[in-house]
């Protein structure tokens, strides 16, 4: 071992050259597909560039304006808006309509047309308004002298103003209403609890100021939203994002559940291996001898949804669901690139095919929901969302899951 | 001959020809391979680096620039190689460079027993074995300056550490190396 010490560095330069090592059985036929997939992805992602550009600019300016600018809230919107005011209740509030009281559920939120000035509740979130309670004219009268309230003024610059006496805001509504025409002025009325025991010996609280004329639920609401969607098919990445537009409608069964069904039309795009595609209904039509090793798939799917919803935070005007539920798809248009091997040699093949109907259900849907009010009757909601396969889908059965973010807006109907 | 060959290979290549990237697979496997495995103790694991350092070859060949033909095949093959090393060491630093377990197997060190010089092969498998027993914060540093001619310069600049830091990796590398050794002296006298 003397050379060992004499030249170390010179016997493991030799050692790294000449030792000998089984490079084992070829794996070209695993780069062939990394190399296929990459090409195929940079393809893909160079299309779909200008689209997602496209698809990302056009939300987000929709919700910048209709977050930050309420000015550009359309007329039509912006007449039955009016000067309207928003008020602010809290559990076990009592709507005062002489000679008959109507009491709200919990955490509600109401919204009266004043522009019409006739006041009616327009929006309401929360259960349903009861009429089972009645409180004397006395002792209303009682408390009104009491009740203070406190007004605040949202002008159309979105500037706040309090007004502490009823007079002031009206003449302040007025003043506002010459000064700015056509801008939305809010009056938020912000009552002090005022306590008044009933002949049950409940604590209830009084609104004296608005009787109440007409009570309507908001139960319907409908809606239309704009996906960014990502699939993949078992152990592939999530590496081509597809698109989606479509619409929903919805029912508030109760203060925390709602039903809703959506129908969207969707491109999806995902790779699979060929030991995922079943040839049984196409396999008669590719050569004989022939093995799909990689196929890029790009569909058009119809997408029909059903789930369930469930309120599990509401705050002031947000609120967060979670849902679950079935979705079918209808594939109107499938085309599939696939790499195979034909005798011994490496070859690109594509396919197109027609509608393709799943069998039901197709994948369970999974997602959060984070909603929340603009204006009235209008909210914004923004779902992240996964769905597992149940069955395959397509023209070879392909157990596809996807993830992504859906971004909506709903209105509520009356 | 070769040369042209070579050329012609590479060109298949840049040209995105499966059929000539997967010649130049074949023909450069082993030697891939075995610049991966002094790096990465598993040899699964040096497979799949490699086959991942193929892929990042091919698709990169565009920035591939040769002056002659002659430079060709050099050029080549210290491209590859620097893949190689690059891949490797990447996946390294993944694992944080942590000490990995489990015995080196002798399985995939291969000598032919026919070959004349059956033991010089023996002991440069062996010492390659040693070098793969390093933590691989040494193996890396000792790997790209004794056997890949990297200068500490270029080691602080691939694995982003001081100079100093390569400095003191490769020479208690080499401290390590020389216990090793003095070790299997030890065993080879007893069992004499």
């Amino acid at each position: 071992m003397q050379y060992v010490e004499n030249d170390m560095d010179g016997l493991f330069q030799r050692s790294a050259e000449h030792y000998q090592l089984d490079a084992g059985a070829s794996d070209w036929e695993n780069i062939s597909v990394k190399l296929s997939l990459h090409a195929a992805t940079k393809t893909a992602s160079n299309k779909s560039r200008s689209w997602l550009t496209m698809l990302g600019l056009g939300p987000a300016l929709f919700l910048t304006m209709g977050v930050c600018c309420p000015k550009f809230i359309s007329e039509v919107e912006r007449s039955n808006f009016g000067i309207g005011y928003q008020k602010i209740i809290d559990q076990q509030t009592v709507f005062h309509s002489l000679p008959e009281i109507v009491r709200t559920g919990n955490d509600d939120e109401l919204f009266y047309d004043f522009l019409k000035n006739k006041e009616e509740i327009i929006q309401k979130k929360g259960g349903p308004v009861t009429q089972n309670d009645s409180v004397s004219v006395e002792s209303a009268n009682q408390f009104r002298s009491k009740m203070q309230q406190r007004f605040i003024v949202y002008k159309g610059d979105m500037s706040a103003e309090e007004i502490q006496d009823e007079t002031d805001l009206q003449n302040s509504i007025n003043e506002h209403r010459k000064l700015l025409l056509h801008s939305r002025i809010v009056v938020n009325i912000e009552t002090p609890k005022a306590e008044i025991k009933e002949n049950t010996g409940r604590n209830i609280l009084l609104d004296l100021k608005h009787p109440l004329r007409r009570i309507t639920a908001d139960r319907f609401y409908f809606g239309m939203f704009a996906t960014l969607d990502g699939s993949k098919v078992k152990s592939m990445p999530f590496d081509k994002i597809g698109f989606g537009a479509g619409f929903m409608f919805g029912y508030n069964i109760t203060k925390k559940f709602s039903a809703e069904a959506s129908l969207a039309f969707q491109r999806k795009k995902y790779d699979s291996y060929g030991k995922d595609f079943s040839l049984n209904k196409v396999g008669s039509t590719m050569p004989s001898g022939m093995v799909i090793k990689s196929l890029q798939s790009n569909a058009s799917v119809t997408e029909v949804n059903l789930k369930a919803r469930y309120k599990i935070l509401q705050q002031k005007r947000s609120s967060v669901y979670i849902a679950a539920g079935l979705s079918e798809y209808i594939i109107t248009n499938e085309s599939n690139t696939y790499n195979v091997s034909l005798n011994g040699n490496s070859e690109t093949m594509r396919g197109k095919y027609e509608k393709n109907i799943s069998k039901l259900p197709a994948v369970a849907s999974f997602s959060a929901v984070y909603q929340h009010s603009l204006i009235k009757k209008i909210s914004i909601r923004i779902e992240p969302y996964l769905k597992v396969p149940i069955q395959g889908i397509g023209i070879g059965n392909v157990p596809v899951t996807s993830a992504g973010i859906q971004i909506g807006i709903t209105r509520s109907l009356h | 001959m070769l040369l042209d060959n070579t050329l012609t290979i590479v060109n298949g290549c840049k040209a995105r020809d499966p059929k000539y990237q997967q010649i130049f697979y074949e023909l450069y496997r082993a030697f891939a391979l075995k610049v991966v495995y002094r790096y990465i103790y598993n040899y699964e694991e040096a497979r799949e680096v490699s086959n991942d350092g193929f892929v990042k070859f091919f698709l990169s060949i565009d920035s591939f620039r040769y002056e002659t033909a002659v430079s060709v095949e050099n050029l080549v093959n210290s491209w590859l190689r620097r893949i190689m090393i690059n891949t490797s060491i990447d996946l390294l630093r993944k694992k944080m460079l942590l000490p990995e377990i489990g015995g080196i197997t002798d399985s995939h060190l291969d000598i032919p027993l026919d070959e004349e010089s059956a033991d010089q092969l023996a002991v440069y498998n062996d010492m390659i074995k040693l070098v793969k027993q390093l933590p691989p914060a040494y193996r890396i540093v000792f790997n790209m300056y004794v056997i890949d001619g990297y200068s500490h310069l270029q080691i602080s600049e691939s694995l982003n550490i001081p100079m100093s830091t390569s400095r003191s990796n490769l020479s208690r590398a080499r401290n390590l190396l020389m216990k090793y050794l003095n070790q299997t002296e030890a065993l080879v006298k007893c069992s004499m």
